[in-house]
């Protein structure tokens, strides 16, 4: 009897046990943002954005916290220039994205009021301005290990130098030029402001016609010896609304790998228009709108082409009786530096011979004279003529002679 | 030649949202900003001559001979002083304010002053049909004056701009050049809604009552004269959009208020006065008080629009009180209510209302911005941080309708015992105005004065061992009470005491006789008020009242036999509801 009643009792000890309600553990709220309706507004300067963003929350509050951190999650995921490039990157960033989306009060210099608060449902939905230290928030990431610094990509790929050279000689030009160069200095690029007041080497204006290519920034980039140049141009613009006079700018940037002659970047920004009295504070606006979007570009294309390997461009001289001897043998040699055994040949006469090369692991012109030098077997010798930056001018051969431009 | 102008207020309405696009607020966010207002002094006229019905009231008749049409008439000083009244309500601190000046206009903003050369001829209307009246103006308008504001507007555009939401715009205007220039979009805007109000006062009418008296002075007696002018003044407000891009003025509206009977002018003369030109200064005074009035009608109804009422939105909430940020500058006043709003799935909802309970000083503004800021009080509903706050436009009068029971119970005539009345049943109405609104001042905050008549039936018939039997008497009570409001949470319902004076009459008809049995109290009154607010236009209200009476007197008939009687303290209890009163006629000489 006794023995029935325990078997009983633990029967149903165990009934009770297996009916009762299981705890459930509540998931942990996810601290990133609901919204992911952010715009940018505005490149304040190369450290501060402005962004227009939205954020919803159970209370304003909670709406407006919702807001900035989307604000974050724009910068570092999306528009024209993400912080977070590639799955490396966006797989680092998830170690730190809680804390992130706990503690980032203090990249924000400034909150607007509400610009829009409106009630969907049982949320509230907010639409704020903020201003953004990016330069604090990518400081932020790379201490995290999340992003590399922009140190380090240079000292690991080696970033380029860029001549800022304008479309023509003005002061509106220059103003816009040095925006521009501002933000590229502060991206730690190697700047070059190229004044057109000094004249250009009669070499380099040949050397310049040979490619085809008679830009007079590309013959001024190819004097400067930068790696990239960047010829700015700026557009002035006069109207009327409602009998006020008002004005508008515009400033153009496109950047080119000075030894191919590729387009790298393209970006042009507009001024608000303004009762302004003058046009200098419209292209102040219009640089910044076009210096973050073209830096980003310019960033992008030249990690990707730099794996490649860095541009050169060879221009080897001869006589006429060796020409084809010292063409077959400069162009071997470059071949055999290559990584993808390409050489790009411009143009080739009776003695004078133009190449496009990538090569690793060369840094400048001299560098790829020793080299070159070692590899040739051609007749005679190879003598420097001329470099500059990424640009080398030979004479191949034996004997006297002079250069000719085919 | 006399010239007659006619009053037009230019009113250049500079837009709701800020700048940039990007850096706008939309409509859940509209915050008000800053119209000009062009100010000439006049006002246009039907005619110069009224003329109103005239009677004679003798000594205790039981009618009033009629005495004909009085005429008066509006010289161009009368017109002058009811043009100031009618702008000084239409008008406020609220506009920056534009006016004709020798050789310029000018145009006052918050912290600058801006003018132009001008050459702008005098408007010249003789009196006529409003729609002669409006054609006019409206030619006046772009011949002479659009050029002129054209250019004004324009002069000005900067400085308006730079006292547009300054905060906001310091905080993100990245360079100088752009502080300091006017965008594209904020220039459309600013050029683009300006207005004009030109004032058309319509046929006044009314009447005229004088009234004889005869009463003790000084143990005399003595012939009294009082002469009261009523004026209902009918007000035409015309309003012209100045179209920036044609610069030419288009009609935007009309809207017609009325004042409401003024009877303010009563005043005693010890002859009879006999023509108009005696109690000139009656009318005078009436009339000026009526085109008051019925420029505060219009006011209201001005406000109805959203392009000239106010808009802010709920910067902080603290405790009890709601601040935001605006205050004299827009022309806030002590008590004046403004709704809450917010957006819910895409339409703009109330969710309560608040009154004012403190006033920005608009020095505020350049000293410390910052600052500037009021507080409002959540009379009912809900808030949140950064609700829409929208202007009701308000009188701060209303009147009410309502029932009940009043006792009061006849003790002695004349030092021997008498009895009668009781209770009675009956109705109840009156009036009464926010002193905080009317006076603007924070002392008065919540402080109503109600005055109260009631009239009712049912007591018992009143006797006396001095005078005799009477028949049942019907009570008649009118108290004049200052009635404060203390709010019971947020939810609409207060509660007041009220302390006041009390005039009360007993009047029955003798069985036989044609004079009956008046006995007339007065003293202190006082008591409880429980309301309930469903709107700041629309109460419900329960009174619990007590009288104290300090003097009685009966009279038999009307110049029958005097004496003193006792009366018993009395009570009342009664319940009603109050509305909105638009057209607040003679309590329009109130409104500071």
């Amino acid at each position: 009897m006794i023995r029935k009643l325990v078997i009983i009792a633990l029967l149903g000890a165990f009934a009770v046990g297996c009916g009762g309600k299981k705890a459930v553990k509540k998931a942990p709220a996810d601290p990133g943002p609901k919204s992911h309706m952010v715009t940018e507004v505005e490149s304040t300067s190369s450290a501060e954005t402005l962004l227009r963003a939205k954020g919803k929350g159970k209370s304003v509050k909670a709406a407006i916290e919702d807001a900035k951190k989307a604000s974050l999650w724009f910068l570092l995921h999306a528009g024209t220039k993400p912080f977070l490039k590639n799955s490396a990157e966006k797989e680092a960033f998830g170690s730190i994205r809680k804390d992130l989306y706990t503690n980032y009060d203090k990249y924000f210099r400034h909150v607007s009021d509400l610009k829009s608060k409106k009630k969907v449902g049982n949320m509230t939905e907010v639409e704020i301005v903020v201003r953004i230290d990016v330069a604090m928030f990518k400081d932020y990431l790379v201490s995290q290990n999340v992003i590399k610094a922009m140190e380090d990509v240079a000292e690991e790929v080696g970033m380029p130098s860029i001549a800022l050279i304008a479309a023509s000689n003005s002061q509106d030009v220059d103003l816009a030029r040095n925006v521009i160069g501002e933000y590229l200095t502060d991206r730690d690029f190697e700047v070059s402001v190229v004044e057109q007041t000094r004249k250009t080497s009669g070499l380099v204006n040949k050397l310049a016609k040979l490619s085809g290519n008679t830009d007079p920034a590309y013959v001024w980039a190819l004097e400067a010896g930068t790696d990239i140049y960047v010829e700015v141009k700026v557009n002035k613009e006069k109207g009327k609304v409602s009998g006020v006079a008002t004005k508008k700018a515009s400033v153009t940037a496109r950047a080119f790998e000075t030894a191919t002659g590729i387009q790298l970047a393209s970006s042009t920004g507009n001024s608000s228009e303004r009762a302004a009295s003058g046009h200098d504070g419209l292209i102040q606006e219009a640089g910044n709108a076009v210096a973050d979007k073209l830096i980003s570009q310019i960033r992008k294309k030249w990690l990707k082409e730099i794996k490649k390997g860095k541009a050169f461009k060879v221009i080897a001289f001869s006589d006429e009786e060796q020409g084809a001897q010292v063409d077959r043998a400069v162009y071997k040699a470059l071949i055999s530096m290559s990584a993808n055994k390409k050489v790009k040949r411009i143009a080739a006469g009776k003695s004078s011979f133009e190449y496009q090369v990538k090569l690793k692991d060369i840094n400048n012109a001299f560098d790829l004279l020793e080299a070159l030098k070692d590899r040739y077997s051609g007749p005679g010798e190879l003598t420097r003529e001329m470099e500059s930056g990424t640009m080398l001018v030979v004479k191949a051969g034996s004997g006297d002679f002079d250069i000719q431009f085919d | 030649m006399r010239k007659t102008i006619i009053t037009t207020l230019l009113l250049a309405a500079s837009p709701v949202l800020q700048a940039a696009e990007e850096l706008s607020t939309d409509s859940t966010q509209m915050k008000y900003e800053r119209k000009a207002l062009l100010q000439v002094p006049d006002i246009g006229l039907k005619s110069r001559t009224v003329k109103l019905p005239a009677r004679f009231c003798p000594h205790k008749a039981k009618s009033c001979v009629p005495l004909g049409l009085w005429e008066f008439k509006i010289d161009q000083e009368l017109e002058d002083q009811a043009s100031r009244q009618i702008m000084g309500r239409l008008t406020g601190k609220r506009y920056d304010l534009i006016r004709f000046l020798p050789g310029k206009m000018e145009m006052k903003t918050l912290f600058e002053t801006i003018d132009v050369p001008s050459k702008v001829g005098d408007f010249r209307f003789e009196t006529g049909k409003p729609k002669a009246f409006a054609a006019e103006v409206t030619k006046y308008l772009n011949v002479q004056v659009a050029p002129m504001m054209s250019k004004l507007l324009v002069k000005a555009k900067d400085a308006r701009y730079q006292e547009m939401d300054n905060k906001e715009k310091d905080t993100f205007l990245a360079t100088i050049a752009k502080e300091q220039s006017v965008p594209a979009d904020m220039i459309a805007r600013l050029l683009n809604s300006a207005f004009v109000f030109s004032e058309y006062v319509d046929q006044p009418s009314g009447s005229i009552e004088i009234r004889e008296d005869k009463v003790k002075r000084d143990g005399k007696k003595v012939t009294e004269y009082s002469a009261n002018v009523s004026v209902n003044a009918n007000l035409y407000l015309g309003i012209h959009r100045f179209n920036a891009e044609n610069n030419q003025f288009e009609a935007y509206k009309v809207i017609r208020a009325r004042s409401g009977s003024v009877s303010g002018g009563a005043q005693l003369y010890p002859f009879r006065p006999t023509n108009s030109v005696k109690i000139n200064s009656v009318f005078r005074n009436s009339f000026s008080v009526a085109a008051k009035a019925a420029a505060l009608a219009a006011n209201i109804d001005l406000k109805k629009d959203d392009n000239f009422a106010i808009f802010s939105t709920v910067d902080s909430i603290e405790g009890d009180y709601i601040a935001s940020s605006i205050g004299e500058a827009e022309d806030l006043r002590i008590d004046a209510p403004y709704y809450l709003m917010q957006n819910i799935d895409g339409k703009n909802v109330k969710t309560g209302w608040a009154k004012a309970r403190t006033v920005a000083d608009k020095d505020l503004l350049k000293k410390a911005p910052g600052e500037y800021q009021s507080q409002f009080w959540l009379v009912k509903g809900d808030v949140e941080y950064k609700d829409q706050m929208r202007e009701h436009p308000w009188s701060g009068v209303l009147w009410y309708l309502g029932g009940g029971q009043s006792y009061q119970e006849l003790l002695e005539i004349d030092g021997q015992d008498a009895s009668g009345g009781g209770e009675f049943a009956g109705v109840l109405f009156g009036t009464r105005m926010d002193l905080g609104y009317l006076f603007n001042a924070k002392f008065f905050s919540e402080s109503w004065f109600d005055m109260n008549v009631f009239i009712g039936v049912g007591g018992a018939a009143l006797n006396s061992v001095a005078l005799g039997n009477y028949n049942e008497p019907a009570f008649a009570q009118v108290d004049f009470d200052w009635v404060k409001r203390k709010h019971l949470g947020h939810f609409g319902l207060y509660w007041a005491y009220k302390l006041g004076w009390s005039f009360n009459a007993l009047a029955a008809s003798h069985p036989i006789n044609a004079d009956g049995l008046n006995v007339y109290s007065h003293g202190l009154h006082g008591g409880v008020q429980l309301g309930y607010l469903f709107t700041p236009n629309f109460e419900f209200f329960i009174n619990t009242d007590g009288f104290l009476p300090a003097s009685t007197r009966y009279i038999i008939g009307t110049d029958g036999q005097e004496g003193v009687g006792v009366v018993t303290p009395g009570y009342s209890i009664n319940a009603g509801l109050s509305f909105h009163m638009k057209s607040i006629g003679g309590f329009a000489s109130m409104m500071r």
